[in-house]
């Protein structure tokens, strides 16, 4: 492991002090599988993790840009995507979605929601101990790997409430992985930075009933009555709907 | 410590086995105030993973929910928060069914978090046509050349003479930082290029070297680009490695890389006498592209094949069986681009080999209802040559619609080979041969390609000249022919010329229309060659009979053809190819004959892609053709060994059909691999050019073989066994193949059959220690015109063990069991062991053939004669080395 691993540990000295607010930056290697469920197409996105005391703040900005595969794709895919914003104090979670227009907009979700699974195999990545800990969330495996040794029950995108920070995900088909690169941080004082929650236009469970109507409506247009000489006739254009949660 | 508090809560604490509840509390700091999201851990005491979990909510209270669990233990709540320091409270058997929460007081600490940076991308990405492996995930301790690197790439395979399969097809080019510096003969770089300096190994699925016929043309190979460490480029980087052995042996090898803007610059050195690849040999890698045999590339440097067929024996590519050598080789690559359009690249080599080799052989001859009589040869040999190459390349790409290419390529070779057979029986108690080859070719090309209106119009031109010639002495005392023409003393002479000249000039249109993909040509070429030989052979003891003969002979072949190709997308990742090719030979034969042929060559292609890296392939092909005009030669005219060139007085071009059905499925984030490969050939008329006779019968000997089949299928598996932290993998392959042979009148049906498998298993344990084991079992069954059977077992054991420590030192211990039937053993003892001295120098101790025993090497069946031989090992040596790289690597902070 040590071997595909360079590891530059810096400022070893200079350490950082963190006390109740802390205040951490993290920043993750995404790979991401565009044509997951149909074919492969990986791209590589930077991860960044904002933890500012009980909030917290997570993106993706994309190293390279979409190729679609063929002259259909349409792409609706902003520079910064992924968004999902914690309030701990709150018990909420906000993560971002588009429509079809690419607007943004937010659904509040449970924090937290995975059932996770401890296992008791165990790995070392750089200095940093981690456990294995695997759940099931919303249609695909996930098999993450947590440090006990830096005990925050954070993660990237939805994931956490683990014992200790997620430095290891993916989904067992290989369509995600999710790696730590760094993480530095700042002592107690915020620099007056704050970090503003947006509103949520849905709850999830309001989200993917909407989401539901939208696909219903989409396959009733796509039935169409032929017109000419076949009067009787009924076209039926294929829908397929690809979505990372699987909502049905 | 932890000994006191274990004794003293075995009597007040509780027992983990057989209980389950609910333990609540509340966390607040010194003051008082709650404290959120604080995780509460249900430990074991002395156990690392928590059996439960949780968060303290917003008033800082906790719940934890302990089912049963079965495990005896003393049981203890953790409290962990990045801004306090740990508390641990232990649990009495009255945790649970205590009414008042717990009460937990956390005490603030400014924690010393290291600020850390890790530097680590995934191990395989995969975008788009292009698969992205990262070096540094798959270079182990043992791997020191790019070759190495790759064959640790689920996916990547080679065969004897390193030519690299993807998945099972081809690899079509290896290109450095997106430069095709070493052309087809990559394995000039594979071979040779240091692993440490690879970041990424690129693998381009549907590579075409010619931009603009990427989007018509699907070609069925892949490409391979290396991209080097950012740390080693813009600068110069160069390792030199150097040692020597006690006992006389000593190699030395040197190898720099130049990475620029503007040019790139590659080249490597070495010296060796311990029969290790010679890098730099530029003309034995070359040979092995295809040189010398017939290849898929037309514009290969071919030399006169009288050199082939001149060897007397063939040193293979990693046979270290040798008893002495000495090979120095250097190559140098070179690419440059002048502006934004034009680009040179060049290719530069020489080599100088020198292999002697000791056999020791039982020959058993049988001609059927005949005779029989059984001989033990002892063979020396040596084999010397000295090769040249220079290969020019310059290409106009302004990245338009418009390419331009010039191709020039010399390559000289000189090979020698002395031959001592001391024997005893009915062939020749002794005999001395020599033969000198020497040969020169030049070929230039013009490649012109244009791109317009979705169509892609190319006009090639290539025109080649070699010529070959071939000095063959021999001397035996005591010969004794295979038919009882006897002699007490003979001597033999041969000098042969050949010279040949090809000329082919080829207009070819592609394009893409809706759905289907299509290619049209018109290629022609014209191909002479001369050949003359001056044969004498005198035997001593039946007086007068002195042989001489002259033949000279110039055969041609103009050949004009047509070709038609398309593909089709039949659904969405299936595509049907359909080829054909139809034409017109026109040979003129030695006596000055012209005859007309019709020829043509047509197959079907069905692929159907699962995914990027899983395919499934069923093709056809039908082939008429008279493409063995490089093996034509008059007809009883010898080359070198008594090995008549024959062929040129067929009847007509050769028919084959040949077809094959392959799926390759390689999961690489399961890391998991399958492969299923199967193909049937028939031909229907052939000719052998493995037949060996004494020279004086030679003049008549004609070997024609008719009903060729060869069919064979193989099966393969790996994959990653998470629970054993290792990677386990088979190999089943079988084949079989039967020929029917006249030779000299008589007539005999060959057939043979192999079947093998081999099975490895490689450990990936965290431990220092760790195991490579390899097994392989095979039979083969050969049998010539109902004569006797040649069965034969082999078995082959391998097993490493490898040490390796964090400080960077690494050994392994290498053990090899052979056996080849009839009772016969190889025990042989290796051993590796290397240390980092630090800023990136080496050193490696090497124990080569500890136990200096012979390996036993082949048993094999021809017409007439079954053999057995026996060849020695490179002689036991220990060496000591230093690799240094240059400049030296930094200390890591």
């Amino acid at each position: 492991m040590k071997s595909i691993i360079s590891v530059l540990v810096l400022n070893m000295i200079a350490a950082l002090q963190l006390n109740a607010q802390q205040f951490l930056d993290i920043e993750y290697l995404v790979r991401f599988n565009d044509q997951f469920d149909r074919g492969r197409s990986d791209r590589l996105h930077n991860g960044f993790l904002m933890l500012r005391g009980q909030k917290s703040r997570y993106y993706t900005i994309p190293r390279e840009s979409f190729s679609p595969a063929t002259e259909n794709d349409i792409v609706i895919m902003p520079d910064t995507g992924n968004q999902v914003f914690i309030d701990q104090a709150l018990g909420i979670l906000l993560a971002e979605e588009l429509d079809l227009k690419g607007r943004s907009f937010y659904v509040s979700d449970s924090l937290y929601p995975m059932r996770w699974k401890i296992h008791q195999e165990e790995k070392w990545i750089d200095s940093l101990r981690c456990f294995k800990a695997t759940c099931l969330f919303r249609g695909r495996d996930y098999i993450a790997w947590y440090a006990p040794d830096i005990p925050l029950p954070a993660g990237p995108w939805k994931m956490g409430g683990l014992p200790g920070l997620i430095v290891d995900l993916q989904d067992v088909d290989g369509n995600l992985l999710i790696r730590l690169v760094r993480m530095s941080g700042r002592n107690g004082a915020s620099n007056g930075e704050v970090l503003l929650m947006p509103e949520p236009r849905y709850s999830v469970t309001e989200h993917f009933a909407e989401r539901r109507k939208f696909m219903q409506r989409l396959s009733d247009n796509a039935r169409t009555t032929a017109t000419g000489d076949c009067a009787g006739c009924q076209q039926q254009s294929r829908i397929e709907f690809y979505m990372w949660e699987k909502i049905w | 410590m932890r000994l006191i508090l274990a004794a003293l809560a075995s009597f007040l604490m509780l027992e983990a086995r057989g209980q389950a509840g609910v333990v609540k509390g509340r966390v607040t700091d010194s003051l008082g105030r709650p404290l959120q999201g604080v995780t509460v851990l249900l430990n074991v005491l002395n156990e690392a993973l928590p059996r439960s979990y949780g968060l303290t909510s917003i008033n800082g209270e906790f719940a934890i929910r302990w089912a049963e669990l079965g495990v005896g233990g003393i049981l203890q709540l953790e409290f962990r928060h990045i801004a306090f320091g740990t508390e641990k409270v232990l649990l009495d058997s009255s945790a649970f069914e205590r009414k008042e929460p717990f009460q937990i007081i956390m005490r603030p600490l400014v924690t010393n978090l290291k600020e850390i940076v890790i530097i680590r991308e995934p191990p395989v990405t995969i975008r788009s046509d292009t698969i992205s492996f990262q070096a540094g995930h798959f270079r182990k301790e043992d791997v020191r050349k790019l070759d190495d690197l790759l064959m640790r790439i689920p996916g990547f395979t080679s065969d004897d003479n390193g030519r690299l399969s993807f998945n099972g097809r081809k690899v079509g080019k290896v290109l450095i930082e997106g430069d095709d510096l070493a052309g087809d003969s990559y394995t000039l770089l594979t071979r040779n290029l240091d692993a440490r300096w690879v970041d990424k190994v690129e693998v381009v699925d549907n590579f075409n070297e010619n931009r603009l016929r990427r989007g018509v043309e699907n070609s069925d190979k892949v490409g391979v680009n290396i991209r080097i460490a950012p740390d080693k480029k813009l600068k110069p980087s160069a390792t030199i490695e150097g040692g020597s052995s006690p006992d006389g042996r000593y190699q030395g090898e040197m190898s720099g890389l130049l990475i620029q803007a503007k040019s790139n610059w590659i080249g490597f050195a070495n010296t060796n006498n311990v029969a290790r690849d010679p890098s730099g040999n530029v003309g034995f890698y070359h040979k092995r592209e295809g040189g010398f045999v017939a290849s898929e590339n037309e514009e290969d440097l071919e030399l006169p094949s009288v050199l082939e067929t001149g060897a007397i024996l063939f040193p293979g590519v990693g046979d270290q069986y040798t008893n002495d050598n000495r090979d120095q080789g250097l190559a140098l690559m070179n690419s440059w681009r002048q502006g934004s359009a034009f680009k040179m690249n060049m290719l530069a080599g020489a080599s100088k080999r020198n292999l002697q080799r000791e056999v020791r052989s039982e020959f058993t001859t049988r001609v059927t209802g005949m005779d029989e009589w059984t001989t033990l040869n002892e063979i020396k040999s040596s084999y010397r040559n000295r090769d040249l190459l220079l290969c020019l390349s310059a290409i106009y790409d302004r990245g338009g619609a418009y390419l331009s290419g010039f191709r020039f390529a010399f390559r000289s070779a000189q090979h020698q080979d002395r031959f001592k057979n001391l024997a005893s029986g009915g062939v020749s108690d002794s005999l001395i041969e020599q033969i000198r080859n020497t040969g020169r070719a030049l070929s230039f090309g013009w490649d012109q390609t244009l791109k317009s209106k979705g169509k892609v119009w190319q006009l090639r031109v290539h025109w080649s000249a070699s010529s070959g010639s071939q000095d063959f002495t021999s001397r035996s005392a005591r010969y004794q022919g295979y038919f009882a023409l006897d002699s007490s003393y003979n001597m033999g002479s041969n000098l042969y010329r050949l010279g040949r000249k090809t000329g082919r000039a080829e207009f070819n249109v592609a394009g893409k229309s809706l759905r289907l993909r299509y290619e049209a040509a018109i290629v022609g070429q014209i191909l002479k060659a001369a050949h003359s030989s001056d044969m004498r052979i005198t035997s001593y003891w039946q007086a007068g009979n002195d042989f001489k003969k002259e033949v000279q002979s110039d055969p041609d072949l103009i050949d004009v053809r047509a070709l038609v190709k398309g593909s089709l997308p039949i659904r969405k990742k299936t595509e049907l190819a359909l080829q054909a090719i139809m034409g017109m030979q026109n040979l003129r034969h030695v006596d000055f004959r012209h005859q007309g042929y019709l020829v043509y060559d047509a197959s079907v292609m069905m692929s159907h892609r699962f995914s990027m890296t899983s395919r499934l392939r069923i093709a056809f092909r039908q082939e008429r053709s008279f493409d063995e005009f490089g093996q034509l030669h008059p007809g009883g005219m010898l080359s070198g060994n008594a090995v008549i060139l024959n062929g040129i007085n067929f009847g007509g071009p050769g028919e084959s059909s040949a077809m094959d059905i392959s799926f390759h499925r390689n999961d690489l984030q399961r890391q998991r691999s399958f492969s299923l490969s199967g193909a049937i050939n028939y031909h229907h008329v052939g000719y052998t050019s493995d037949t060996e006779l004494s020279p004086e019968l030679a003049i008549q000997g004609q070997a024609l073989s008719s009903g060729n089949y060869s069919a064979h299928a193989a099966v393969s598996a790996e994959f990653f066994v998470a629970e054993l932290k290792g990677r386990t993998g088979s190999f089943f392959f079988v084949s079989h193949s039967g020929n029917a042979t006249t030779l000299n009148m008589l007539t005999g049906r060959a057939e043979s059959g192999i079947i093998s498998l081999s099975a490895w298993w490689n450990t990936g344990f965290k431990s220092p220690l760790n195991l490579e084991l390899r097994g392989y079992l095979g039979t083969s069954r050969a049998r010539w015109g109902g004569g006797p059977v040649n069965n034969n077992y082999f078995r082959r054991w391998t097993a490493k063990l490898k040490a390796s420590s964090e400080r960077g030192l690494y050994s392994a211990l290498v053990w090899n069991i052979q056996r080849l039937s009839p009772q016969r053993d190889f025990h042989g003892l290796d051993i590796y062991a290397s240390a980092n001295l630090g800023r990136g120098v080496k050193a490696t101790l090497t124990g080569v053939n500890l136990l200096n025993q012979k390996r036993l090497a082949d048993r094999n069946i021809r017409p007439f004669t079954v053999t057995v031989s026996e060849l020695f090992l490179v002689n036991r040596y220990v060496m000591l080395s230093f690799l240094v790289p240059l400049p030296g690597e930094k200390k890591s902070k």
